[in-house]
């Protein structure tokens, strides 16, 4: 256990944009007797990529999957603290949770396109959820949500095609389309690039440069390397405590807690 | 180099030859030989039904026998398997009609609705239904289900009809109780248990990541069923169909005991009929003459044959619609 002084926070936003899209506030979220994360507080900042790093089982993907509930399918999961997104908790008694996962996307670890599903029906999936059913309207979105995540004009020939042609690098980003289709307001990535091959890793990198103009996205990465790259602001996981949060640059070159400089140097992890 | 040397000495001790050529001869040997003779023996099977129907073939020939229509093993010694297959193919697809969608919704509330203490005592019950040996339905059948249908539903129907559209008698059939409808509820309640084990199967099979993309796209619950677990169990589910299929076309006892067996066409809606294995049974035991019984086998045969087909369109639907890793096979 990490005691409260080892807690140590750099605070402000590092790109000038001083909008908080999502707060947590002292989030814990426990798994009947055993505790996933402990009372974490992070801001998460509009216009800008905040990376969640740290060793395996540190809680960091845990505490990304508290921030779009859902740990609510899962039937042992507590939940305590509070997740604001514009200043409004989502954890609140009236907040229905399809509404929160509609404005905080998501993308996972592999690959999760509707495989029977033509491509063109897994990008506008969640409009016709919604009950979107303006062919003219669907066509667009599906083409932005393409092109936003710069798969067009690899499929755009093949728009009827099942979702499950695709090889894994495409699936991503089709998954990332998908996403994007029903204009989230937040994109959470949970180790979008772990299970694709170095080319495929380096496009979704490409990928969160340009979202980021228009979105808040958190990115869940063991690779140090891409969180470096990548991201604004950086919190550093451990023992499913936030050890360190801050700016991205401050905390590779100069971290102030000993466990994270330890973490970075490849002393552990 | 230290710790080859402290090393435990038995376990660097080498395996005897013996021990390990001959063990791996003998387990290739074993299971050619098991595996083998289950090809033979269904060989061997059909080329039996074969032989023993082939008087049969020669006196009618394979389409003329099949597209026969009279069953007489009295006076003209003339044999037609239509009536057979035609009562065949009816209750075994209208049971499969009737027990479907009941059956995947039971799977459906099974696996994604009820508390896991609720599906265990469903997932035990309907494994008991499955187990009851099928003379036992079909004497509940007899005795409990066929005259309460008479007296709910067949005797009411028929009179109204009687009244109303005397014409329409004929196609409805005799109120007795013991009739193709019958037979064919009893089919569909015999085979739900198959096809909601098998969809409760193919939906537990779904990988989490494909509901959980859904319900990251703001999916209610259904909409997750319907989006991502459905269309990903669809393999699983379709197959489980075709083999409960396969089980209805060749269901015999309970079927022999409520169908009725009238052996010859036309059939009506609730009168009774008969299907290839209700025949089977009814009358291998008084199969005297030569051509009667070889008809019987020609019927086996048949039966063998569509079972076959059943079963193989079964598997083909499960390597054509089945998923695996996300890439569609």
């Amino acid at each position: 256990m990490l005691s409260q002084e080892e807690i140590v926070k750099t605070d402000g936003p590092s790109n000038g944009s001083p909008l908080v899209r999502m707060e947590s506030k002292d989030l814990t979220v426990k798994y009947g007797q055993v505790t996933g994360v402990k009372n974490i507080s992070l801001p998460i900042y509009n216009e800008s990529v905040t990376a969640l790093i740290g060793p395996s089982g540190c809680g960091k993907t845990t505490f990304l999957r508290a921030l779009n509930r859902m740990h609510d399918l899962t039937r042992s999961a507590v939940i305590t603290g509070e997740v604001l997104l514009d200043g409004y908790n989502i954890y609140g008694p009236k907040v229905n949770p399809v509404t929160i996962r509609r404005k905080i996307g998501m993308v996972f670890q592999k690959p999760t396109p509707f495989p029977t599903m033509s491509i063109f029906n897994n990008v506008v999936a969640g409009l016709k959820l919604v009950g979107i059913n303006n062919r003219k309207l669907l066509n667009e979105v599906c083409e932005k949500a393409l092109r936003q995540a710069a798969l067009f004009e690899e499929v755009k020939d093949r728009l009827t095609d099942p979702g499950g042609s695709l090889s894994g690098g495409q699936q991503q980003r089709l998954s990332i389309a998908r996403a994007l289709a029903i204009e989230p307001e937040v994109i959470l990535m949970d180790e979008p690039t772990s299970s694709l091959d170095p080319q495929s890793s380096s496009k979704i990198e490409d990928l969160i440069h340009e979202l980021k103009k228009n979105y808040a996205i958190v990115i869940v990465t063991h690779n140090m390397q891409q969180a470096g790259r990548v991201s604004d602001n950086t919190g550093f996981f451990y023992l499913g405590e936030l050890v360190e949060f801050g700016e991205t640059g401050k905390i590779f070159t100069n971290p102030v807690n000993k466990r994270t400089e330890e973490y970075l140097t490849g002393k552990f992890g | 180099m230290q710790e080859n040397q402290t090393a435990n000495p038995e376990l660097k001790r080498p395996l005897s030859i013996i021990y390990r050529w001959l063990g791996d001869r003998i387990f290739l040997t074993v299971t050619v030989a098991l595996g083998s003779s289950i090809i033979l023996l269904a060989l061997s099977m059909a080329f039996v039904l074969y032989s023993e129907s082939s008087t049969t073939w020669q006196e009618f020939g394979i389409i003329g026998f099949l597209r026969g229509t009279t069953w007489d093993a009295g006076l003209h010694l003339k044999f037609g398997a239509l009536p057979f297959l035609f009562g065949t193919l009816i209750t075994s697809l209208v049971s499969l009609a009737i027990a479907f969608f009941p059956a995947v919704a039971i799977a459906i509330f099974m696996a994604e609705y009820s508390p896991r203490w609720l599906s265990g005592i469903i997932e035990n019950l309907v494994q008991m239904i499955a187990a009851i040996p099928s003379v036992v339905i079909g004497i509940w059948g007899i005795f409990v289900f066929a005259p309460w249908m008479r007296e709910t539903f067949y005797l009411p129907v028929f009179t109204w009809t009687a009244d109303h559209y005397p014409s329409l008698l004929p196609v409805l059939g005799n109120p007795i109780g013991y009739g193709i409808t019958t037979a064919t509820i009893i089919l569909a309640l015999m085979i739900i248990p198959y096809i909601t084990a098998l969809t409760n199967d193919a939906i537990r099979q779904v990988p989490k990541e494909q509901r959980e993309a859904a319900w990251a796209l703001g999916a209610t619950r259904w909409e997750v069923i319907r989006m991502a677990v459905l269309p990903y169990a669809r393999g699983g589910i379709m197959a489980g169909a075709m083999l409960s299929l396969g089980r209805a076309v060749g269901e015999t006892m309970a079927v022999a005991m409520l169908i009725g067996n009238k052996n010859t066409l036309p059939f009506s809606i609730i009168g009774p009929a008969s299907t290839m294995p209700s025949v089977i049974i009814n009358e291998f035991r008084e199969a005297v003459e030569n051509l009667h019984l070889s008809s019987l086998m020609a019927i086996a045969l048949s039966l063998f044959v569509i079972s076959l087909i059943v079963n193989l369109i079964a598997a083909y639907i499960t390597r054509k619609l089945s998923i695996t890793g996300g890439q569609l096979v």
